[in-house]
C-alpha cells in the first residue's frame, strides 16, 4: 500500500502510521496479523476501520499503543508518528504517559474490561489520578462530572458500586467516560458496541460522537458494521487479511467503491429499500487462513475481477 | 463448605466425546505428567517383578551383618535384623502400590455411585448427602484413619477400608458435579422427553464425561493413599511384621538415624517418589481439563 | 451479604450435627474389651462387680441414644471425661497443650505464607522460565513429600550432621524465647512446607489467570507501569481464591501436626492424640476428633464468609 492511498494528509496528520507490521507466533506457525498497514488520522476526524473478524483491525489499534501481548505477538516493523515522535520506538515512560492521557482506548467487552473487585469510582478516577495528579475532593467531583457527562443517573451512588451491578451499556458509558477523562487527542474505540444490544448501540455511538466532537478529539472507530460507518465516519479504511485494501471518504466509499472487496461488502448488506424477494449477495468463498495467505493479492481467490496478475502481486 | 468453590469438584466436561482419549493426550503433552507416568510404570514393574529383581528375600535375616552400611553385597545396607534393605524396599513397593490402588479404586466406585445418585435425585436428598460429605471432609484423612485403626485394629485391610470410608467424598463431589452440569443440557432434556430411561442417559452421556476427572482424582487418590499408608505404618499402626512396607522401614530407620542414615533416607525417597509421580500424573492433565468453571461470569 | 452468611451457617449447623454423630459412632465402635484392656492396669477385671461398676461409671450399660444424649450434654458443658491413661481431666489436658500446638501452627503459617505466596507470584510473572519451573517443581515436591520424612531428613541434616538446631524437644517460652524459637524452627518449617507448596501453586495459577483477563489490558491502556498493573489490578483478584486454599489445607495442617509433634517430641495436642489412639484412651480420642473436626468446619465457614467479603460478585449470587 503506498502513501497516496493513506488518505489526504491534511495540513499535518495528527497520527501517521507507516508500514505497521504485527506478527503472532502460535503453535502452528506465524500469523502476520497486520501487514504493512499505513494510514493517517487527522485532528478532529472520525476514521473508521472496517473489515471482517480476523482481518487485523483490532491488532492494528492495539499496536498503536504498544498493547500487543508479547508473547505471542510482536510488532516487527513500521512507524507510528504522533506529535513528532515514533510511538513504536519511544521508551516505556513516554508511551505510558501517552496511554490514557493523550491517546485513550475503549475496548469491546464491557463485561470483562473492568476489574470486578474494585468500585467503579476507583477505576474511573485512575487515569486522572495517574496523569493529572488529582486526588481527594477534586477527583471525586471530576468523577461525578464525568458520569453526568455520559448520562449516568445518580452518579454519587454509582461511584461506590461494582461493575457487575451494571448493565453492559452502562459499563461501556463508564469506559467512554474513563477514556475521555484526560481530554485525549485521539480516542481509539475497538468495536465499542458489538457486544451490546442494537438499541443501546445507537445511543452509545451518539454519545461517543458527541464526546469526541466536544473535545475536538480524533476518533479511530473500529467496527465491522457498515451502517455505523455510513452514519458516523468521515473517512473509511477497509481492511482485509491484514492490509488496507481501500481508503476513502465515507461518502466516496458508498458512492464509488473501488476495491472488489469493498464492492462485495457493500453489496452484501441487505437493504430495507429492496424487494424482500431479492437474494442476498454474499462474497463468495471464505476468509483466508491467516497462516497460509494466498500469494499476491490476498483477495484474489474470491475476487470476481481476478486476472492472472493478481496471483503474483498485490494491487497498488 | 461451598460446592461452587471447591477446585477439584467443579470441572468442565471436555469437548471431545472421547474423554479418555483427550485425557491421554493431555497426559502425554504435559511434561510433568510424562515424568509421572514413567515413574509409575517403573514402580509397577518393580512391584510385579520384585521376586526377580530383589537380590535377597526380604525376610532373610543375617544377624552377623546388622545395620551394615551400603556395600557391594548389600547395595543399600541392612536393617536392624540383618535383612537386605534394598530387597525389603522392592517388596515394599508391592504393599504400597496395592494399598494405594485398591483404596483409591474402592473410594472411586463408592463415591461415584453416591455422587451420581445424589446428583440425579436432587432436592433434599441431594442436599443431605452433600452435608454428609462435608461432615466427612471435616476430618483430616490421616486423623480419621488413625482413629479407625484404633477402632478396627491395625493392619492393612483396615487401612484400606478406612481410606474408602472417607475417600469416597471427593469422588462423590466430582460425579455429582458432572451430573448437575450435564442434566441441564438441552439434549438431555430432549432425550428425557422422548422417553429414554434415565439409566441410559447416564450411561451414554454422563459416564464418558466423568471419566477424565475421575481418573485424575484416582491418580491423586493413589498418591494420597500411599502417603497415608506410609504415615500410618510409620506410627506403627499399619502394616504388621514381617511384611515390608516403606513406612514401616522408615519407622525403624528413624530410631537408628545417626547410626545408619541411609536406613531413614531410602524408604522416604521411595515414598516421596511414588507420591510425587502419582501427583504429577494426576495434576498435569488437570490443568488441561481444568476448573475454569468458576461461574463468575469472567471470560475464560 | 447477610443472606450469604445465613446460608453458610445453616449448612454448617447441619454438618456439625452429622459430625457429632459420626464422632460418637466412631468412638463407640471401639470394642468394649479394648476399653477394658486399657484399664486392666488400674482395676481388677476378674471381679464382675468391678467390671459392672466400671461399665456403669463410663455409662456403657445404657441404651445407645441415652449414652449419646448424656455424652453430648456433658461435652457441651465442658466435661470431657477423664483420660483412661492418665486420669486427668481431658479438658485440662487440652488446655495445657493447646498453646504449644498453637505456636506450631502459627509458625507453620508464617513459613507457608512468607515462602509460598512470593514463590507463586514469581512463578506467574516469570512464566515458563527456569525460575518458574523451579517454583512449580518445588511446590509439587513440597506437597508430595511426606511431612514425617521431611522431618527426619531435616533432623539429620541440621541436627545430626550440622548441629544447628535441636533434634527434638520443646522449650517453653518461660525458659527463654530464643531457645524456644530455636527448637521450633525445624518443626514449623516442616509443617509449613505442605501448605506452602499448595499456596505457591494456587497463587501462581490464580495470578496467571487474572493476568489474562481483559481488565488488565484496560489497566495498561490507562498508562500504568507493569508493576502498577500487577500490584493495583492483578493482586487483589488473584488472592481471593487463595483464601479458599487456606481452608482446604487446614485439615492437612492438622494432620501434619500430629506427625511433627510425634517426631520432634513436642508436647502438643497432636502427640497427645496419637498416644491416646495407641492406648485406646477413648475419652481423649473422642475429644480430639470433635475438636479437630469442629476446627476444620469453623475454618471453612470463616473462609467462605471471608471469600464473600472479598469478592463482591459472590454476595449477589449467595
Amino acid at each position: 500500500m503506498n502513501a497516496s492511498l493513506a488518505g489526504k494528509a491534511g495540513p499535518q496528520a495528527l497520527l501517521s502510521v507507516r508500514d505497521l507490521t504485527v506478527e503472532f507466533a502460535i503453535d502452528a506457525g506465524v500469523i502476520t496479523a497486520v501487514n504493512g498497514v499505513s494510514f493517517d488520522l487527522n485532528a478532529g476526524e472520525i476514521l473508521a476501520m472496517v473489515g471482517e473478524s480476523g482481518c487485523g483491525k483490532s491488532a492494528t489499534a492495539l499496536a498503536l499503543l504498544r498493547l500487543i501481548a508479547d508473547p505471542p505477538g510482536r510488532i516487527v516493523g513500521g512507524e507510528v508518528r504522533f506529535r513528532d515522535r515514533d510511538l513504536l520506538s519511544v521508551d516505556e515512560t513516554e508511551i505510558r504517559d501517552i496511554r490514557g492521557n493523550r491517546i485513550a482506548m475503549i475496548f469491546q467487552e464491557p463485561m470483562t474490561s473492568l476489574n470486578p473487585v474494585y468500585t467503579l469510582g476507583r477505576q474511573l478516577g485512575e487515569p486522572l489520578a495517574l496523569h493529572k495528579n488529582l486526588g481527594g475532593e477534586t477527583l471525586l467531583a471530576k468523577c461525578i462530572a464525568l458520569l453526568e457527562s455520559v448520562s449516568i443517573p445518580e452518579p454519587q451512588q454509582r461511584l461506590q458500586s461494582y461493575p457487575h451491578q451494571f448493565s453492559g451499556g452502562m459499563r461501556q458509558r463508564v469506559m467512554i467516560a474513563m477514556g475521555m477523562s484526560c481530554d485525549p487527542d485521539i480516542v481509539i474505540a475497538d468495536e465499542p458496541t458489538t457486544a451490546l444490544d442494537v438499541t443501546i448501540q445507537a445511543q452509545l455511538l451518539e454519545l461517543l460522537k458527541a464526546q469526541v466532537e466536544k473535545r475536538r478529539a480524533a476518533l479511530l472507530l473500529i467496527t465491522h458494521n457498515l451502517g455505523v460507518v455510513a452514519r458516523y465516519a468521515d473517512r473509511v479504511n477497509v481492511m482485509y487479511a491484514g492490509r488496507i485494501v481501500e481508503s476513502a471518504g465515507a461518502d466516496d466509499i458508498y458512492a464509488a467503491p473501488r476495491h472488489p472487496y469493498t464492492i462485495g461488502l457493500l453489496r452484501s448488506v441487505p437493504r430495507l429499500d429492496r424487494p424482500v424477494s431479492e437474494k442476498l449477495a454474499p462474497i463468495e468463498g471464505q476468509p483466508p487462513n491467516p497462516l497460509d495467505l494466498p500469494k499476491g493479492c490476498p483477495f484474489h481467490p474470491r475476487c470476481p475481477f481476478a486476472i492472472d496478475k493478481c496471483c503474483a502481486e498485490a494491487p497498488r | 463448605m461451598t460446592d461452587a468453590v471447591h477446585p477439584v469438584a467443579v470441572i468442565a466436561p471436555p469437548r471431545s466425546r472421547n474423554g479418555a482419549a483427550a485425557l491421554l493426550r493431555a497426559v502425554v503433552r504435559n511434561r510433568l505428567a510424562r515424568v509421572g507416568l514413567v515413574i509409575v510404570v517403573a514402580l509397577c514393574a518393580i512391584a510385579i517383578f520384585a521376586p526377580v529383581l530383589a537380590p535377597y528375600s526380604p525376610y532373610d535375616q543375617d544377624l552377623y551383618r546388622v545395620l551394615a552400611p551400603p556395600s557391594t553385597v548389600h547395595w543399600l545396607g541392612t536393617d536392624n535384623l540383618g535383612r537386605d534393605l534394598l530387597s525389603r524396599l522392592l517388596f515394599g513397593t508391592r504393599v504400597s502400590l496395592f494399598v494405594g490402588v485398591v483404596s483409591s479404586l474402592i473410594s472411586a466406585v463408592v463415591g461415584v455411585v453416591i455422587g451420581l445418585f445424589s446428583g440425579f435425585k436432587g432436592g433434599a436428598v441431594d442436599a443431605l448427602i452433600m452435608r454428609v460429605t462435608d461432615a466427612f471432609l471435616c476430618f483430616p484423612p490421616l486423623i480419621f484413619i488413625l482413629a479407625m485403626s484404633a477402632v478396627l485394629g491395625p493392619g492393612l485391610q483396615n487401612v484400606m477400608l478406612s481410606f474408602a470410608l472417607f475417600g469416597w467424598t471427593i469422588f462423590a463431589r466430582i460425579a455429582r458435579g458432572q451430573v448437575l452440569l450435564v442434566r441441564e443440557l438441552p439434549f438431555v432434556e430432549a432425550a428425557r422427553s422422548v422417553g429414554i430411561p434415565p439409566m441410559r442417559i447416564m450411561y451414554r452421556h454422563i459416564l464418558p464425561n466423568i471419566a477424565p476427572p475421575v481418573l485424575v482424582a484416582i491418580s491423586i487418590g493413589i498418591g494420597t493413599a500411599i502417603l497415608i499408608e506410609s504415615g500410618v505404618s510409620f506410627l506403627g499402626l499399619g502394616v504388621q511384621p514381617p511384611l515390608a512396607s516403606w513406612g514401616k522401614e522408615l519407622r525403624v530407620g528413624f530410631t537408628y538415624l545417626s547410626a545408619a542414615p541411609l536406613f531413614s533416607i531410602a524408604p522416604g525417597v521411595m515414598i516421596s517418589l511414588a507420591i510425587t509421580a502419582f501427583n504429577f500424573l494426576g495434576d498435569g492433565p488437570r490443568d488441561a481439563l481444568d476448573p475454569r468453571l468458576r461461574g463468575d461470569g469472567v471470560r475464560r | 451479604m447477610g443472606k450469604y452468611i445465613g446460608i453458610r451457617l445453616a449448612h454448617a449447623l447441619v454438618v456439625l450435627a452429622i459430625v457429632v454423630v459420626l464422632v460418637f459412632v466412631i468412638a463407640r465402635l471401639i470394642p468394649g474389651d479394648a476399653i477394658m484392656a486399657a484399664m486392666a492396669g488400674s482395676v481388677d477385671l476378674h471381679d464382675p462387680s468391678v467390671v459392672a461398676k466400671v461399665r456403669h461409671q463410663y455409662g456403657l450399660d445404657q441404651p445407645i441414644f441415652v449414652q449419646f444424649a448424656v455424652w453430648l450434654g456433658r461435652f457441651v458443658r465442658g466435661d470431657w471425661g477423664t483420660s483412661i491413661g492418665t486420669g486427668e481431666r481431658v479438658l485440662d489436658m487440652f488446655a495445657r497443650r493447646l498453646p504449644v500446638t498453637l505456636e506450631l501452627f502459627l509458625g507453620a503459617t508464617v513459613w507457608s505464607i512468607a515462602v509460598g505466596i512470593p514463590a507463586g507470584i514469581i512463578g506467574a510473572l516469570k512464566r515458563n522460565s527456569t525460575l518458574d519451573m523451579a517454583v512449580t517443581a518445588g511446590a509439587m515436591v513440597g506437597v508430595s513429600v511426606p511431612a514425617f520424612w521431611e522431618a527426619i531428613v531435616l533432623i539429620y541434616l541440621f541436627a545430626v550432621l550440622l548441629p544447628v538446631f535441636p533434634p527434638s524437644g520443646y522449650v517453653p517460652l518461660s525458659d527463654g524465647w530464643l531457645a524456644n524459637l530455636r527448637a521450633m524452627v525445624l518443626p514449623t518449617f516442616v509443617l509449613g512446607t505442605h501448605s506452602g507448596g499448595l499456596l505457591a501453586r494456587y497463587v501462581r495459577s490464580s495470578l496467571l489467570e487474572v493476568l489474562g483477563q481483559d481488565f488488565i489490558r484496560t489497566a495498561r491502556a490507562k498508562g500504568f507501569s507493569e508493576t502498577a498493573v500487577i500490584v493495583k489490578h492483578a493482586l487483589k483478584p488473584s488472592m481471593i481464591p487463595v483464601v479458599t486454599v487456606i481452608g482446604l489445607s487446614w485439615g492437612g495442617l492438622l494432620a501434619g501436626a500430629f506427625f511433627v509433634e510425634v517426631i520432634f517430641a513436642i508436647p502438643g495436642l497432636g502427640r497427645m492424640s496419637v498416644e491416646a489412639i495407641f492406648q485406646k484412651d477413648y475419652p481423649v480420642m473422642q475429644a480430639t476428633l470433635i475438636v479437630v473436626s469442629l476446627n476444620v468446619l469453623l475454618v471453612n465457614v470463616l473462609v467462605d464468609i471471608l471469600y464473600g467479603y472479598l469478592d463482591p460478585r459472590v454476595r449477589v449470587r449467595g
